[in-house]
């Protein structure tokens, strides 16, 4: 007993510069995290590099069948909607990325300037929207914008638009997507951004005050720079999210008019689970991966993460 | 001064105008007869509220769906907790081989998971293939460790501010390193465990996509599912629609309005470290 009591103790503080020759605190160390980073890696990782063999694969049924090499890749690229998919989704994204950003920016800029429980309570409800579901976020945003009977059509229609219906025009149903994917993210941006601006120390802009700078200048040269991680990290966040959200075009307009709202993610839930086509859905998923590991590095890149 | 005390309250009012609008107007729906639903232009207040699409919902296998969902997220939030201030512990504890490497995973993971849509189809093949599709199970796991990232990192942050001489004092009276953790480190992280547990919630309270194709058996069915199906089923009845949207956000929204802070602190802790 004793022994195995003296095997898993911690290391106290002056044994961490020998940690390395303590092969008992290591083993520890592995039994404390392996549950943790066992699931991840039954769920996160190891599927996706065994979906990446299967992209190799013809798929039949849900199993690989025949080595096909890159071949599943070559269908996908030569698909003549793809390119106009990804055209339309980088689009989509950036419109709703900048909106959000810019809408935010503007709201916890003010919100920081109320005081006490006004700020508390207005950044409360600035966040409510995000912590409901995307179906039902959707479901909301459908049944106000995408009817005919429908409260924003109506709004919309004393405001001088008469007859709202985006699902007849593709610029509306492209706009309404925006619309929802800016409201939808507003909330978390609004939070990331408002503790930025939190951190930024008071003397800054006192001292800008002292030498007669505008609000526009202190905006400028202190406020920016200073908030430029958590903007940058707002901005992967926000990319990755729209870039991978399938409610948002499956519900609200459901990829109408005519695919002109068809993006990337919906596109990929259509082949697999409505077309059951796993050849083209497996190589998309593939390459969205990648493309997700891109930015899960510039966001590694700026996190200040450390052991 | 003044042109800012008039602005102060016309920007409040116009935030939670636009914000909530949507929300408020599906709560009203809900709760009015099907003729009024479909009347415009829309009535806003002068209407006779009804229970009636609310029944029709209960009666129909939704609650099934709500318990689906319940038992899936309460478990979520036992198993994250749990896995993450045990993995927290070790990383922040212990040294070890690849232990910057490992903990460098865990964070590139927490944004990662956002992007479900591409994870989510090597997942299903990979779980058809194991047999694992359409358990009890199924779904709990896979919450479970899209969270995690996060919730590791959130423990980890909360772990680091407690003083090592606390744990060295325990060590000295001869507590083994799991009696630290369970009545040195627990006790003292009680916020980021709720923090961290707060997003498990939401997250296996949210989930829809994963809930869509990982169960096939409606009595595995959850509740953002159930309410995805009522659109095909309900077409244009709105009233059985916005009921059902109501009921599966009602414990989201009395969980985050009584844990706002919580919530908010657990959010920026990926962006921003204090």
């Amino acid at each position: 007993m004793i022994g195995l009591a003296a095997r898993d103790r911690p290391c106290p503080a002056r044994w961490l510069l020998f940690s390395n020759v303590n092969t008992m605190s290591q083993q520890a160390g592995y039994a404390y995290i392996a549950p943790a980073l066992g699931l991840m890696f039954a769920i996160l990782y190891f599927p996706s590099l065994y979906g990446f063999y299967y992209s190799l694969f013809d798929v039949q049924f849900l199993l690989p069948t025949e080595f096909i090499g890159f071949y599943n890749y070559t269908v996908l690229f030569e698909d003549p909607e793809i390119i106009a998919t990804v055209v339309r989704s980088v689009f989509f994204t950036t419109c709703a990325v900048v909106c959000t950003l810019v809408l935010a920016l503007l709201i916890a800029t003010w919100i920081n300037s109320l005081s006490g429980w006004l700020a508390v309570f207005v950044q409360v409800c600035v966040i409510i929207p995000w912590v409901i579901s995307h179906v039902v976020q959707a479901l909301l945003f459908r049944w106000v914008f995408v009817n005919e009977v429908g409260l924003g059509v109506y709004l919309l229609d004393l405001l001088g638009v008469p007859g709202f219906s985006p699902l007849s025009s593709s610029t509306a149903a492209m706009g309404l997507l925006i619309a929802f994917a800016t409201w939808r993210a507003l909330g978390f941006a609004v939070v990331i951004l408002l503790s930025g601006l939190k951190s930024i120390p008071r003397d800054y802009y006192e001292a800008a005050w002292v030498d007669g700078a505008t609000a526009w200048q202190a905006f400028r040269f202190i406020t920016v720079p200073q908030l430029k991680t958590p903007m940058v990290i707002t901005i992967v966040i926000l990319t990755l999210s729209n870039l991978n959200n399938v409610e948002t075009p499956l519900i609200v307009t459901g990829g109408g008019p005519a695919g002109a709202t068809n993006i990337l993610p919906l596109d990929l839930y259509m082949r697999a689970f409505a077309s059951f086509d796993f050849n083209s859905a497996i190589a998309m998923a593939i390459g969205m991966f990648a493309a997700n590991v891109i930015l899960v590095l510039l966001y590694v890149r700026l996190a200040k993460w450390q052991v | 001064m003044r042109l800012r005390n008039i602005l102060t309250p016309i920007g409040i009012v116009l935030l939670i105008l636009i914000n909530l609008t949507p929300l408020v107007w599906g709560a009203l729906t809900s709760i009015k007869a099907s003729h009024e639903i479909m009347t415009y232009p829309p009535v806003v207040f002068s209407f006779s509220p009804t229970l009636e699409h609310y029944k029709v919902v209960l009666d129909s296998d939704f609650p099934v769906a709500l318990r689906n969902t319940s038992l899936y997220a309460i478990a979520s939030v036992v198993l994250g907790v749990l896995l993450a201030s045990l993995a927290a512990y070790g990383f922040d504890r212990f040294r070890f081989k690849f232990r910057q490497g490992l903990f460098l995973l865990v964070v590139a993971s927490i944004p990662l998971s956002i992007g479900a849509a591409a994870l989510l189809i090597p997942n299903y093949l990979y779980f058809t293939y194991l047999g694992l599709t359409n358990e009890w199970f199924t779904l709990t796991l896979i919450y479970t460790a899209y969270t995690l990232p996060m919730a590791v990192w959130i423990m980890k942050g909360s772990i680091e501010g407690i003083p090592r001489e606390l744990d060295e004092a325990a060590y000295v009276d001869g507590a083994s390193s799991f009696k630290i953790y369970r009545l040195v480190i627990l006790p003292l992280t009680k916020p980021a465990l709720a923090a961290a547990g707060l997003l498990l919630f939401m997250h296996a309270w949210n989930e829809f996509v994963a809930g869509s194709i990982m169960v096939e058996s409606p009595s595995l069915r959850p509740v953002q599912v159930a309410i995805y199906q009522f659109i095909g089923f309900f077409g244009r009845d709105w009233g059985p629609l916005t009921a059902a949207a109501m009921l599966a956000i009602i414990p989201v929204l009395f969980v985050y309005l009584v844990c706002s802070g919580l919530m908010i602190s657990g959010l920026t802790h990926g962006a921003v470290k204090h």
